[in-house]
């Protein structure tokens, strides 16, 4: 479904992603591990399509198509979903008004027939619920007073109701407690698929004990410099990036 | 030595029609010597102009670039319907309908008001003007050198005067709708007075919308007085024809415990110059005024608000959200004063500007004059433009560009709209700014 060949793309001038080789197939759950300032944060907002950064080299295919030519909203129409590390708050816009805009959005952009509000409302209800998210939240402003669990269940609770194809998980786990996680992760489990992919970026091993990964790869200084079963996960764990920050060091 | 001062078209147009107002207009006894002192003043000002600190970023002399001579006859028709688009068109409420600067029966319906409070049309019904009228005409800042006002008083054709009793609740809004039609390049002075008495409650909506396509001056005088422990709220959609000009006095004289808010939404006229004027005359009284403006095109409107603590323990809080676009701009001069025996009091007021394009301007001038020395007065004014990160994170769910401005633009106007009460008067304005905003884009 993905495919990233030798990707290079900088910000500022200043290199980020040095060659990303990376092949998602449809029902697979890839993990992506770093150190910081491995790039990827770099990576997720490039496929999502956030223009501050240059692509210098390499492409990005997605179903067979250039993702790179797309604009943000296209991808989405699209299939791809990227779950922020730090979502942000808009306030004055109510979540639920966020959801249906977004939803009938893509469904035109799809030319598929807008949904109406009555059956909306109850997809977004069962939704909410499987998350743990009161109703009363999705009445205030995107994100706005919602505590950092709060907004990773939100970002969950979009990718239940948008249904993309390629998930892209940017460090879901950052900054959430055991409890919050494991609600977050069983989010997640109930959307994976045969029709699906996920990336999951994330800097610890723990979120991978909730959402397993078919594959693991290490992200070293904008490369993949190993890749494996879910295994890696767990030496990684063990070692921590020391091994690989070498390539860094190389590369600077 | 004297000088000849060269006065502009729209200056003599105004000059020359002294002469035919005392002919034309309603006699009023007790109002001779107000309309005397106005159309000296006049003689002697002419018109604002940007050497004057209070214009300087609003030439009123220029803006008038012809003859736009008072109203003075009266147009029994044109404007049917005008009621239907107004912001408030789903609300119950009364109406009263004033077009080209005279009232409209047949466009009015206020007979539900007898008995819950007095009314005075003010076109005839200045002549036997009642007591409590004639106390507070231009009453409330009198000592205002204001050219507004001058020619207001000169040359008014129509308003109303309402008087709320003691302890009464108003129970549904008033809606006065000014029209102008265009038929003439006219300028419509209405007027009106609101007076709340003790205990009282009440909700003025004021729409002020263009009924054709031609040009005209809008020019309004609205006085409040709220007694003590009183409430009134004056809602106010300025959606004037393109080609018009907007001109406004809004006066409050807030007493003791009493509580007066004040919002107005600018979405039309070429040129717009709104001033606000309010007295806090009693302990533990509290203003609120809040303002949109959405602007596009070669729009300017300018707000110059004065709010006065003339006494302790009162609030005030002002919030103002502009919108410009293309090559608008917005204006905004708020002075507070804070005079030396209000301790306690506690003001706030905060301006912000969000610039759609790289032509468009908003220039705030916030000034602090303080005397009293236990006093919290807290501003702020920004201007920026979208958000970036809000705007990607509203496209990277797939909502595409233009949907997502509106959702910004909308919230960022809301957050003004929210100081106003009442849920459907609320609901009114934000549909009418969404209304507003998908015809600026068919447009294009």
């Amino acid at each position: 479904m993905l495919e990233i060949k030798n990707l290079h793309a900088e910000v500022d001038g200043q290199p980020i992603l040095r060659g990303i080789d990376l092949t998602v197939n449809a029902g697979e759950v890839h993990a992506i591990m770093g150190p910081n300032g491995s790039g990827k944060s770099t990576l997720s907002h490039v496929l999502a399509g956030r223009d501050d950064y240059e692509i210098t080299e390499g492409s990005v295919t997605y179903k067979g198509e250039d993702l790179l030519e797309l604009e943000p909203e296209d991808r989405a129409a699209q299939g791809v979903f990227l779950a922020f590390q730090y979502p942000i708050e808009i306030p004055g816009v109510a979540t639920m008004t966020f959801l249906k805009t977004a939803l009938n959005a893509q469904r035109k952009s799809r030319g598929e027939d807008e949904l109406p509000t009555p059956e909306f409302m109850k997809l977004v209800r069962e939704k909410s619920a499987e998350l743990k998210i009161a109703q009363e939240m999705l009445r205030r402003s995107i994100n706005v007073g919602f505590s950092g669990g709060e907004k990773k269940r939100a970002e969950i609770l979009q990718m239940a109701v948008l249904e993309p194809f390629l998930c892209v998980l940017d460090e879901t786990d950052s900054g959430l407690d055991i409890d919050a996680l494991k609600i977050v992760a069983e989010g997640v489990n109930l959307l994976r698929g045969p029709d699906r992919a996920m990336v999951v970026i994330t800097h610890y091993q723990r979120l991978l004990n909730y959402i397993v990964p078919d594959h693991v790869h290490v992200l070293s200084a904008g490369r993949i410099v190993r890749s494996g079963g879910k295994e890696l996960a767990l030496e990684l764990e063990e070692s921590g990036y020391a091994a690989y920050e070498t390539n860094e060091a190389d590369a600077a | 030595m004297s000088v000849n001062i060269q006065r502009s078209d729209a200056e003599n147009a105004y000059l020359d029609a002294f002469a035919v107002a005392e002919d034309t207009l309603p006699d009023a006894a007790w109002l001779e010597p107000m309309r005397k002192a106005a159309r000296d003043r006049f003689a002697e000002t002419g018109l604002p102009h940007r050497r004057m600190e209070a214009w300087r970023w609003t030439d009123l002399r220029t803006i008038l670039d012809q003859g736009f001579p008072p109203a003075l006859s009266e147009r029994q028709e044109g404007a049917g319907g005008v009621a239907q688009n107004s912001a408030f068109a789903a609300l119950d409420r009364h109406i009263v309908t004033f077009v080209d600067g005279y009232f409209r029966a047949d466009l009015s319906d206020f007979d539900g008001l007898a008995g819950e409070v007095e009314t005075v049309l003010l076109g005839a019904g200045l002549a036997d003007a009642p007591g409590w009228l004639k106390d507070r005409f231009g009453q409330a800042f009198p000592d205002a050198e204001d050219t507004l006002s001058a020619l207001n008083t000169a040359f008014l054709t129509g308003g109303i005067a309402i008087s709320v009793p003691a302890g009464t609740k108003v129970a549904k809004p008033i809606e006065l709708v000014f029209a102008g039609t265009g038929t003439a390049p006219e300028t419509l002075n209405t007027r009106c007075l609101i007076h709340v008495a003790k205990g009282a409650d009440v909700t003025v909506l004021d729409s002020h919308t263009g009924a054709g396509a031609g040009s005209y001056v809008a020019n309004n005088w609205t006085e409040v007085f709220v007694e003590d422990g009183g409430r009134a709220q004056h809602v106010k959609v300025q959606a004037e024809a393109p080609d018009a000009v907007h001109l406004a006095n809004l006066h409050a004289v807030v007493g003791a415990e009493a509580d007066f808010r004040a919002f107005c939404l600018h979405t039309g006229a070429r040129a717009a110059r709104n001033q606000i004027q309010v007295r806090l005359a009693g302990e533990g009284g509290h203003a609120n005024i809040a303002s949109a403006y959405m602007l596009s095109g070669r729009q300017h409107c300018d707000t110059a608000l004065m709010v006065d603590h003339a006494v302790a323990k009162c609030t005030s809080n002002e919030l103002f959200k502009c919108v410009m676009d293309d090559h608008a701009r917005g204006i905004f001069q708020g002075k507070i004063i804070v005079r030396p025996d209000a301790q306690q009091t506690d003001g706030m007021q905060m301006t912000k500007g969000l610039l759609l394009s790289e032509t468009a301007e908003f220039d705030a001038k916030p000034e602090l004059e303080i005397f009293a020395d236990d006093v919290r007065c807290t501003h702020g004014a920004t201007s920026g433009e979208l958000d970036e990160d809000s705007m990607f994170y509203l496209r990277s769910r797939g909502i595409p560009v233009d949907e997502a401005k509106s959702l910004l633009i909308g919230a960022f106007i809301g957050e003004a709209i929210e100081e106003v009460v009442g849920d459907e008067i609320r609901d009114g304005l934000t549909a009418f700014v969404a209304h507003m905003r998908d015809q600026a884009k068919e447009s294009i």
